[in-house]
């Protein structure tokens, strides 16, 4: 069982949070990333396109049951987000996002986007 | 072979005049010999009245199952064709009966010929990615991902999950409803009605029998949940540790707005699900028949691609008084139906 990140610790040098939504299921999942190991993750958040279609703006639809990807990084700095349709997960979002699943732990799903904010625990 | 017993040009003409009765009790007896035309996939029923040889043509599906071998590339390597022997691979083999399941509610009971009402080959691709979570329709196949193995099994464990998915592809070639927002929703709750019929047409439940439930089985037995949405009751489903508690909304008062999930469709579909529910509880019996027919009839009608729920709500109202009379049963249920989940249909009786 994964441990939730806990929201009053030091800052940690690496905050990554992503979230998926969507899909058949309707079901949102959650992963997150704390590490004091900002030198191991600073590249592969550095290679991500962050700019290019800015946080929050989906870049295409990909029908019905397709699944939504959120992206949050808290540090290291700047902060930055992204949110991606799943088939938009590709090159350096889906080596982060696999990272951050297969290093991090699960977390309770944050509740839904725009109705309760982001509030962690 | 039986196919010669009967000349082609009386095929034709039974052909022809078959399309004119459906009647739900002959399926069982149309189901009982299926063989393909030459030409198109179509199923010959042969029987003796008396000392007469009644033979039935009808239409069949035309399946192709792919294996993407765990890699995201479609359409992946056919492994079963129509007619073809089972493959022994269980989720290749549980797409193909479940698209011949599928295939058999919406001809049988509604008379439409697959997908697009024109005999489209139904295509799945199954093993798409590793451990992938999900199972969805990219506009011209069905396709279903493993499961992870921790929370989710194989997506073609659920009939009702394949029935889900075909329906997009019929709403995609019908009303076309936008995939946003409570057209979206409404776009999810059709795709939920018809799977959750498929289920019972199957099993041959009726509505007071049947459990309402999207994807009953796909949980493994770690997770506390027995399905991904309940129908009747939504909100339901799950309840776990570490996938948090099923938030749908079993009522208007509860429209979850999000920019997650296209504005929640997966989330608000709940709302026009119970109302689905109300109406075939009240009809009785198989929620296929009246329930289902009014529900197809709204989604083939001239809907709105961007139609809102108390816009199809009304459609439905109208469904229901053109073929039962405005002043039926079925136009009592559906508004009473509504009315349940908080949805108002305006004017006075449809
Ligand atoms: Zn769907």
């Amino acid at each position: 069982m994964a441990d939730e990140p806990d929201p009053d610790r030091d800052s940690p040098a690496v905050d990554i949070r992503v979230t998926r939504s969507g899909g058949v299921a309707g079901m949102r999942r959650g992963w997150a990333v704390a590490s004091p190991d900002a030198r191991r993750w600073e590249p592969l958040v550095d290679a991500c396109p962050w700019d290019d279609d800015g946080p929050g703006l989906l870049v295409r639809d990909d029908g019905p049951d397709r699944m939504l990807w959120r992206i949050e990084v808290l540090a290291p700095g700047p902060a930055r987000s992204a949110e991606l349709p799943e088939s938009a997960v590709e090159g350096p979002w889906r080596a982060l996002v696999e990272t951050v699943r297969d290093e991090g732990s699960r977390v309770r799903p944050e509740p839904p986007h725009g109705s309760a904010g982001t509030a962690d625990g | 072979m039986v196919q010669s017993i009967v000349p082609p040009y009386l095929l034709a003409r039974i052909a022809s005049a078959d399309s004119e009765r459906f009647p739900a009790a002959s399926a069982a007896a149309r189901r009982t010999l299926r063989l393909d035309a030459p030409r198109r996939s179509a199923r010959l029923t042969l029987s003796i009245d008396g000392d007469t040889l009644v033979a039935e043509l009808s239409d069949a599906p035309d399946r192709e199952i792919a294996d993407a071998g765990g890699r995201e590339r479609l359409p992946g390597r056919v492994v079963r064709r129509e007619g073809g022997p089972a493959t022994g691979d269980l989720a290749a083999d549980e797409a193909y009966e479940g698209l011949g399941a599928t295939f058999d509610l919406y001809s049988e009971v509604y008379g439409r010929n697959s997908i697009d009402g024109a005999g489209l080959p139904l295509r799945a691709t199954v093993h798409y990615g590793e451990l992938y979570d999900n199972a969805f329709w990219d506009g011209e196949r069905m396709v279903f991902g493993d499961g992870d193995g921790e929370v989710f099994q194989r997506f073609t464990r659920s009939l009702s999950v394949i029935g889900h998915e075909l329906t997009h592809g019929v709403t995609q070639f019908s009303s076309g409803l936008a995939y946003q927002g409570q057209s979206g929703a409404l776009n999810e709750s059709i795709s939920d009605v018809f799977g959750a019929l498929v289920e019972q047409h199957a099993a041959t439940q009726t509505s007071a029998e049947a459990s309402w439930l999207i994807g009953e089985g796909l949980f493994t037995p770690e997770v506390q949940g027995r399905a991904l949405r309940s129908m009747r009751h939504p909100g339901t489903a799950y309840d776990d540790d570490v996938l948090g508690r099923d938030p749908q909304p079993d009522h208007l008062d509860g429209y979850v707005e999000t920019t997650d999930d296209n504005g929640g469709v997966h989330l608000n579909s709940g709302i026009p699900n119970r109302a689905f529910v109300l109406v075939a509880d009240a009809l009785g019996g198989h929620a296929w028949e009246r329930a289902g027919l009014i529900w197809y009839d709204t989604l083939t009608g001239s809907l709105a691609p961007d139609v809102d729920f108390a816009g199809f709500a009304a459609a439905t109202a109208r469904a229901a008084a053109a073929r039962y009379g405005g002043a039926s049963a079925e136009v009592d249920a559906v508004r009473a139906g509504w009315e349940g989940v908080g949805v108002t249909i305006d004017g006075g009786r449809a």
